[in-house]
């Protein structure tokens, strides 16, 4: 109340802080909340980032109906009548159509304005045709046993201002227009773009025993189109037309050589409803509409025969309804009267998967099979009416009878988007744009034209991450290979055997050096003298920011050739250099106690000074190991060249014996041992000690040397003539694709040096924060244990590491999660393959890598790239989810230790 | 564990069985702790394991530094007399023991040069084999033979500048008095000796030590002017060619802009002409200088004798065709029989043995083949007479003519000499020294000059020669980029962390976040930096949003802002005048107040990325597809090791935040000093060394780095370096070099590995250095910064 009588002086402040200082606060106060909130935020967005640019891959597509018009060839042509076959350009501006009576119409794709319309054969009657992928080219085959080939191509032609009449010049960027016989487009570059439709045929020829050709189907290859008929009277041919031109005339002769298969008609059957030839043509499938299909295989020219029979629809009372190619002709294409659409292609006979194949009479085969690798399922009971096929992709758009489409990527099962027909009559006609952009349908009344975008159909959460069947696989596959040489080659995005890589990496170098990383700090904390401890701590704290390029390069370049020249040698140190410490301590256990305690100061540098003498007996064994059990040669015997698998066995075991051996000695010998010598001296106990060691290592050698002989097959033969287990680690554990076999063939970049490199990397980082978590562990504890009499090692063990162990555990995972996004180690010492092997000896390919090595050269946007940025968020995914267990771990620890 | 405890409750038990000690000395030995409770062995194995880590380390570590320190050592001259007759001479780069069952496949796996061009000793394997049988027997217990890894240099000679020499197929071997070593400006080193030194092409001196003492008397002077001529090509024309382009690019502009029929248009064409003119007289300016260096430099030569007298082999090879041209595939990588040498600009041909080859035939060719393609027929004996040979350039195919009938597989026999001097402009010479004859004080000279030369010139010869100073100042400039862009948001982040936001759940999550950031991998954020930065920040900055907002919505959103950003001042000033945080309609306001801001934040970004009247800085590049920014460059890679390096800075500046003793803040309270100017005053300058060790860490990190720097900018080879002495002087859109990258370029996609090797040493020993320098520094501070907080604690 009243103030002026508390202050001593009676003077009293201003106690308004002045508006600069506020104005200050307020300042760095915002600044500082907004800018660190946006650091925060930058950070985090990261994340988002590659969410944002993975997440198209799974976006569906999208289709937008453009234009719909009754058919523009109704008018000289009755309204049932459907063409056979109708194409657009790759503008999507100009289509054509061929009908049954020879009648072609050129159209504009827009508003369905007929340009052009002409009858090809004026004097004969057209009875089947065959039309190639994307040349244009075509077969005909006539009534009177003809048969002529044919371009029918789109001709693009730039016309300036100038060519063009006057009406036109009011055109806006991007109209289309009819002019004469062709389509005009305005382009955005002031000049027009002229389409028209080019036809040029060939002369016909004729069969050698003329008769109307009722199929036909054809394929090009370099020398000229092959092409499969069936005949009027029941023949089925392989003809090929050749071309001759005479030099002198320029005269061009067309010559028919036509070649007559084994082919009988079934005794209840038609004519087949489909003939077809496959795009190397070495093949040609004949097929009914109830699912029956004869395979020919006409790799031997002068014997072609029936190879298998197959029964496509083995449903009774259902009918096939649409039968076709993918791109490339190699896989067949079928749509039943169920609705399902079935893709077919052979493999070999001996590594088929059991698909659904109903084999219908036995013949003598060419060693493949069809097999159903993808099965496309429709709208409920509606037929199956045509398809329309990708020219640039493995994409299938697929008519029904309701008038719905559907278009799928094959390979990938997916469904990329689904429409329908206004008026729900069934599709007639279905034609994909040559760019996959668009979808041209033609029914019963109107032709229907959509604009689509497919965005990345190749890529569905199934196909990048369960395996997939990739057309000429004998099987189902995880595979990663996003480029090839050739242009018809289909990009494969299953990440598995990139993250398989990664946890191959991951374990592998886990496994050498997390054991190795925490033994250092353990005895660093608990052991080392202090003053040594603050030697050695930062030095190997300063190997954690050795650049890992570095790494990479003494992997690759300096370590790799010398493990590939020694690889006995480093399998021996793994033995000889724990057996060395372990025989060293027995042996400074024979030291008198006074001796011991003076001594144990400087038991590091004994410890020290016995790793060298390890590594020489390791060097010097590794011959000796080499001709004793790898048969002299150890890359061969790794290779599987030579040898048996009980050498192997003896090596993975030999861990497991000796964990058993130890559980044995300190379960039954240990307590009996001590009760006995509770009144020895220590020098009696010690030689006790030291011939307990042997006898254990002796037992364990045997106990190892057994199992692996057992496992391997060797005593059985004393028993029965052939062995009921006879396993083989090099290579006998193959699992649906995975090879879980821990050793194998060798390869100079293997897992081996990365493990032992990557070492390097990760052995640092979980050092430290082991060794601070076990400092951490207060005195007082220690001092308590000592005090009630217990060792030091007892005090390490009992009590300090228990304590500490959340913070091992969250050393260990951090570590972990250096160890799967490390980069550069394993892109230069790994090999780089992406492969699903656990072998050791073998490399690997890690999502890291990869990434690396893809991304400078993926197209921005494309499947590629996002593909690139999914395995970044996988990668992202994997680490963040480890780390903040980590974290997690570590700050429950902490507020732990806070408490003790 | 479960094994350890359960011995750990017997020991226990026993010691509870046994009776309390009463008094005498035997009874206390007794009952020292049991032998297995000390659990020596298992102490033991846990020491093997730091042993073998500090091992590991101190190998690694040695390994580098060892090879790194003596790569530019000059090492003394051999020359080996080999059985068959064929003479090398060359330093020792390394030598090794193999098995002598095996002796070529253990070093091949890995070296692609080797495997390319198998040496020549090695080449013909039948005498080789024998006489390493013949050393098997005296090599003793282990087997093993010796071979050294030899020098020869002249790689235009032989094809491959090492050769592996067994030791137990030399004869003799000396120290030459007067070889020399040349480091040569193109084609790598050279061994030989001197034999005569040219002036105006008047030959001078012709005894070793003559020619020797001309060469150092005329040398020094060559350099000088070769160096006067480099930076006359590199900063005097490199200037005039950057205006030129800086007016062309501005023509180019002008076009997009205006079109071709505008003032403008013409006035830059105008411009651009005049430029050209001068251009084109300062180049001649130019030109003129550097011809009359050249001149200058041209009238000294070098003559060395780079002899290898090679015994005259009589092999056969097996053409492939039959007459009138007979064609044969020279060696495949690995082949054995064959390959051709530059002698004094024309072409000799060597073959060597097709051991299936029969011997029916006969015929003794040398051929002298120039290097344009065309060969001359030297000498013919036999059956078969040549009229000419053509080889193709890269000398693995040879077409024969010959006038007579010859059947098909006729054996050839070839044979070879090999005396030949070659002659060099003293220009082309970077440093020469006679390797036998030098002091220990010359050697540490030419020690320190290489060293210099490392760190002060460009790479040459596919970056494994020369020097690496791109990579050092694209690496200085990258990090301290990085430096700037990463410490202040790193400090304003953990300020808000530690002094700002209220602990909560949210905070702790963020902290999580953060700490965890620390340990997503390096490539995620190289992934991100190309995607976002070069992709879509680089392409704004170059050609503008690619959606504008039409013009009547983006300027009603700028009016929006203008209203928001008033009234979120006029709440904020609303926010400022009230007192009393505790009554809720404060804290609304407050709330709002904050949501204004965002919104305004929000509304400034949108019209930032929709500007429809931004047409990008750099149009006319990217119109031409030579982009600016949408590539990767060093500002990009900068921002992306500033993110990635963002969680060290943060977590190491909240480290040293936290260290700030409370009671000093609250003494600065009690003085009546507000927040800020406590944290100003009082808590920045405490934390400032734990800072400056977060900033050290960082660059650490960051200069380490690799993986996303593959994807963000680095290259192989930068021509221009992103610091320069034209303007802007930082060229923040520049590629750059990287010494990291460089150890992955030269180290693992250069063609000649085991050439390359020297050098990825040296780089690496001078980025280990470097790095270590940075940490051992932030060590340091951080011991500094302990000591002093001890004193300044209340």
């Amino acid at each position: 109340m009243n103030e002026q009588a508390r202050t001593l002086t009676g003077w009293q402040r201003r106690r308004q802080t002045t508006l600069r200082v506020t104005i200050g606060d307020v300042v760095a106060r915002s600044l500082i909340t907004f800018g660190g909130m946006a650091t925060i935020l930058a950070v985090l967005g990261v994340c988002l980032f590659l969410v944002w640019e993975a997440a198209p891959l799974f976006f569906a597509g999208e289709s937008r109906e453009q234009a719909a018009y009754s058919q523009p060839w109704d008018n000289p042509a009755p309204a049932t009548v459907q063409p056979l076959h109708l194409a657009v350009d790759d503008h999507r501006t100009l289509a054509w159509a061929v009908m049954p009576d020879g009648q072609l119409h050129v159209f504009l794709l827009e508003t369905g304005e007929l340009v052009h319309q002409r009858q090809l054969f004026p004097a004969r009657e057209m009875t089947a045709a065959s039309f190639g992928e994307r040349g244009g080219d075509a077969v005909f085959g006539f009534a009177n046993g003809q048969i002529q080939r044919g371009d029918i191509t789109f001709e693009t032609q730039f016309l300036n201002h100038d060519d063009v009449p006057a009406s036109y010049h009011d055109m806006a960027v991007n109209e289309v227009r009819a002019y004469e016989d062709a389509s005009l487009l305005m382009t955005p570059g002031d000049q027009f773009r002229l389409r028209r439709v080019n036809v040029s045929l060939d002369e016909p020829a004729e069969l050698s025993e003329p008769s109307a050709i009722v199929r036909l189907s054809h394929t090009m290859r370099r020398s000229g189109p092959m092409i499969a008929s069936y005949t009027e009277d029941g023949r089925l041919l392989l003809n090929e037309i050749r071309q001759r031109r005479n030099l002198m005339t320029g005269e061009v002769r067309v010559e028919l050589r036509d070649r007559e298969l084994p082919f009988r008609l079934p005794a209840d059957r038609d004519a087949p409803d489909h003939v077809h030839i496959v795009g190397l043509g070495d093949n040609i499938f004949v097929v009914w509409d109830d699912g029956l299909l004869l395979r020919y295989d006409l790799r031997d020219r002068n014997d072609p025969r029936v190879v298998e029979a197959v029964d496509l629809v083995p449903e009774q009372g259902e009918r096939l309804t649409a039968t076709g190619f993918m791109l490339g002709r190699h896989s067949l294409v079928t749509g039943d009267s169920l609705g399902r659409t079935r893709v077919w292609f052979r493999v070999p006979v001996d590594e088929a998967d059991d698909a659904d194949v109903a084999v219908v009479a036995e013949v003598e085969g060419d060693g493949l099979r069809m097999v159903n690798a993808h099965e496309l399922p429709g709208p409920e009971a509606v037929g199956v009416t045509d398809f329309g096929r990708s020219l640039r992709s493995r994409m299938l758009a697929i008519g029904y009878a309701d008038g719905s489409i559907r278009l799928y990527h094959v390979t990938a099962n997916n469904l990329v988007l689904e429409t329908r027909a206004a008026g729900d009559r069934p599709i007639d006609l279905l034609t994909m744009a040559p760019r996959d952009n668009g979808i041209v349908a033609v029914t019963d009344q109107r032709v229907h034209d959509w604009a689509i975008s497919t965005r990345h159909p190749a890529i569905t959460a199934r196909s990048i991450f369960t395996p997939v069947w990739y057309e000429d696989y004998t099987r189902r596959l995880h595979m990663w290979q996003s480029s090839a040489a050739t242009d018809d080659f289909e990009p494969k995005y299953g990440l598995v055997p990139l993250i398989f890589g990664t946890l191959k990496a991951t374990i592998y170098s886990m496994m050498f050096g997390l054991p190795l990383a925490l033994l250092a700090a353990v005895y660093t904390s608990e052991f080392l003298h202090r003053k040594v401890r603050a030697k050695i701590k930062p030095v190997i704290e300063m190997m954690a920011s050795l650049p890992s390029v570095v790494l990479g390069f003494v992997a690759a370049l300096v370590i790799a050739p010398i493990v590939g020249r020694f690889v006995p040698v480093m399998l021996l140190t793994f033995i000889t250099i724990p057996l060395t410490y372990l025989v060293c301590a027995h042996l400074w256990q024979l030291l008198p106690y006074r001796w011991h305690v003076r001594l144990s100061e400087w038991r590091f540098s004994f410890i020290l000074a016995s790793t060298p003498v390890a590594l020489s007996l390791a060097l010097l064994g590794g011959p000796v190991i080499e001709w004793l059990i790898f048969s002299g040669d150890t890359r061969g015997w790794l290779g599987g060249q030579v040898g048996t698998g009980a050498p192997g066995w003896f090596m993975l075991l030999l861990p497991v014996s000796a964990l058993l051996v130890a559980l044995l000695f300190s379960m039954v010998i240990n307590p009996r041992l001590r009760q006995m010598g509770e009144d020895w001296p220590r020098s009696k106990l010690a030689p006790l000690e030291l011939a307990k060691f042997a006898g254990g290592v002796a037992l364990t050698v045997a106990l190892a040397a057994f199992a692996g002989l057992l496992l391997a097959g060797y005593p059985w033969h004393w028993f029965a003539a052939t062995p009921p287990i006879a396993l083989d680690p090099r290579g006998s554990f193959v699992i649906g694709g995975l090879d879980l076999s821990p050793i194998g063939a060798y390869a100079q970049r293997n897992a081996l040096v990365v493990g032992f490199v990557m070492g390097f990397a990760i052995i640092p980082i979980i050092y430290t924060i082991a060794e601070d978590a076990l400092n951490a562990v207060p005195d007082h504890l220690r001092s308590a244990s000592l005090g009630a009499g217990a060792t030091p090692w007892q005090t390490a063990i009992r009590l300090v590491v228990p304590t500490a162990m959340s913070g091992l555990f969250s050393a260990s995972m951090i570590g972990l999660g250096r160890a799967a996004g490390e980069t550069m180690i394993v892109l230069m010492a790994a090999g780089n393959t992406p492969v699903l092997e656990m072998n050791i000896f073998n490399g690997f390919r890690t999502l890291s890598a990869n990434i690396a090595v893809e991304l400078p050269e993926a197209a921005a946007g494309g499947t590629h790239y996002r593909m690139l940025f999914m395995a970044a968020l996988v990668l992202f995914t994997l680490t963040f989810i480890v780390n903040t267990v980590a974290e997690t771990v570590r700050l429950r620890f902490r507020k732990r230790a806070f408490q003790l | 564990m479960t094994t350890v405890s359960r011995q750990c409750n017997q020991d226990r038990g026993s010691a509870r069985a046994t009776p309390p000690a009463v008094s005498g000395t035997t009874r206390r030995k007794r009952r020292g702790p049991s032998l297995t409770a000390h659990g020596e062995p298992m102490v033991w194995l846990i020491g093997g394991g730091l042993a073998i880590c500090s091992c590991m380390i101190l190998a690694l570590l040695a390994l580098v530094v060892f090879n790194g320190a003596a790569t530019f050592w000059p090492r003394a001259i051999v020359e080996l007399t080999i059985a068959d007759g064929q003479v090398v001479m060359g330093p020792v780069a390394r030598g090794e023991y193999f098995e002598a069952g095996a002796p070529a496949e253990a070093d091949v796996v890995d070296d692609p040069a080797s495997e390319a061009a198998p040496a020549p000793a090695a080449a013909s394997p039948a005498p080789d084999d024998e006489l390493v049988t013949e050393e098997h027997a005296e090599a003793g217990v282990l087997g093993l033979v010796r071979r050294d890894l030899i020098q020869v240099g002249n790689r235009e000679l032989f094809g491959t500048p090492f050769q592996w020499v067994s030791r137990a197929s030399v004869e003799s071997e000396r120290l030459p008095q007067w070889a020399i070593f040349v480091e040569r400006r193109t084609w790598g080193p050279m061994v030989g000796t001197p034999a005569a030194f040219i002036i105006d092409g008047e030959e001078v001196a012709s005894t070793p030590a003559e020619v020797w003492a001309m060469f150092e008397q005329h040398h020094p002077a060559v350099r000088q002017r070769h160096a006067q001529r480099r930076v006359l090509e590199r900063v005097d024309s490199g200037g005039v060619n950057d205006r030129e382009e800086a007016a062309r690019l501005n023509l180019v502009q002008t076009r997009l802009r205006y079109g071709t029929d505008s003032d403008a248009y013409a006035a830059a064409m105008q411009e651009l002409e005049e430029v050209r003119a001068w251009a084109q007289q300062r180049h001649a300016e130019i030109r003129e200088q550097i011809d009359l260096l050249n001149d200058q430099n041209d009238r000294y030569r070098l003559v060395t004798d780079t002899s290898r007298v090679e015994a005259v082999e009589q092999e056969s090879v097996a053409w492939t065709q039959a007459t009138p041209t007979l064609q044969a595939d020279l060696p495949t990588p690995g082949g054995d029989f064959a390959r051709w040498r530059v002698v004094d600009g024309s072409l000799s041909i060597r073959i060597e043995a097709e051991p299936e080859a029969e011997d029916n035939g006969e015929a003794t060719l040398i051929l002298a083949a120039h290097d344009d393609g065309a060969g001359t027929l030297v000498q013919t004996a036999g059956s078969a007479r040549l009229v000419s040979g053509v080889l193709d350039r890269r000398g693995n195919r040879v077409t024969l003519e010959v006038d007579a009938d010859l059947p098909a597989n006729l054996p050839v026999l070839a044979s070879y000499d090999m005396q030949q001097q070659r002659e060099l402009g003293l220009d082309q010479i970077v440093r020469a020294y006679p390797a036998n004859q030098l002091t220990l004080t010359r050697k540490a000279g030419i020690y320190l000059d290489r060293w210099w030369e490392f760190l002060t010139e460009r790479p040459r010869e596919a970056n494994t020669e020369g020097g690496v100073l791109p990579p050092i100042v694209g690496t200085v400039t990258m990090t301290l980029l990085m430096c700037f862009l990463v410490v202040p948001f790193g400090v304003l982040a953990a300020l808000y962390l530690r002094e700002y936001a209220k602990a909560g759940p949210i905070v702790s999550a963020v902290r999580i976040a953060v700490n965890n950031l620390a340990g997503v991998p390096s490539i995620v954020f190289g992934v991100f930096g190309l995607g976002f930065f070069c992709y879509i920040v680089g392409d704004f900055i170059d050609s503008g949003p690619t959606h504008a907002a039409p013009n009547y919505q983006w300027i009603t959103a700028l009016a929006a802002l203008v209203l928001v950003t008033l009234v979120a001042a006029g709440a904020t000033m609303l926010r400022l005048r009230a007192t009393d945080d505790r009554q809720w309609s404060v804290r609304m306001l407050g709330y709002v107040t904050t949501g204004l801001w965002i919104v305004v934040a929000g509304v400034v970004l949108w019209l930032v990325i929709r500007n429809p009247f931004f047409g990008g800085f750099f149009p006319a590049q990217a119109a031409e597809g030579t982009p600016v920014f949408n590539k990767g460059g060093v500002l990009w890679a900068s921002l992306t090791l500033a993110l990635l390096t963002l969680p060290v800075v943060i977590v190491a500046t909240e480290e040293a935040l936290a260290a700030v003793p409370g009671s000093m803040r609250e003494g600065s309270y009690a003085c009546g000093a507000s927040k800020w100017q406590t944290i100003r005053r009082i808590v920045l300058p405490r934390a400032m060394p734990g800072i400056m060790t977060g900033m050290i860490l960082a660059m650490a990190r960051g200069a380490g780095e690799v993986a996303p720097l593959m994807l963000v900018g680095a290259v192989t080879m930068a021509q221009e370096l992103p610091v320069s002495g034209s303007a802007p002087f930082l060229h923040l859109d520049r590629s750059f070099m990287h010494l990291g990258f460089h150890i992955y370029d030269v180290g693992f996609q250069s063609p000649d590995s085991e050439g390359a090797k020297p050098m990825v040493y040296t780089t690496t020993l001078l980025l280990i250095g470097i790095i270590a320098m940075l940490n051992v520094s932030a060590f340091f501070l951080r011991t500094r910064l302990r000591r002093r907080f001890a004193e300044a604690q209340f």
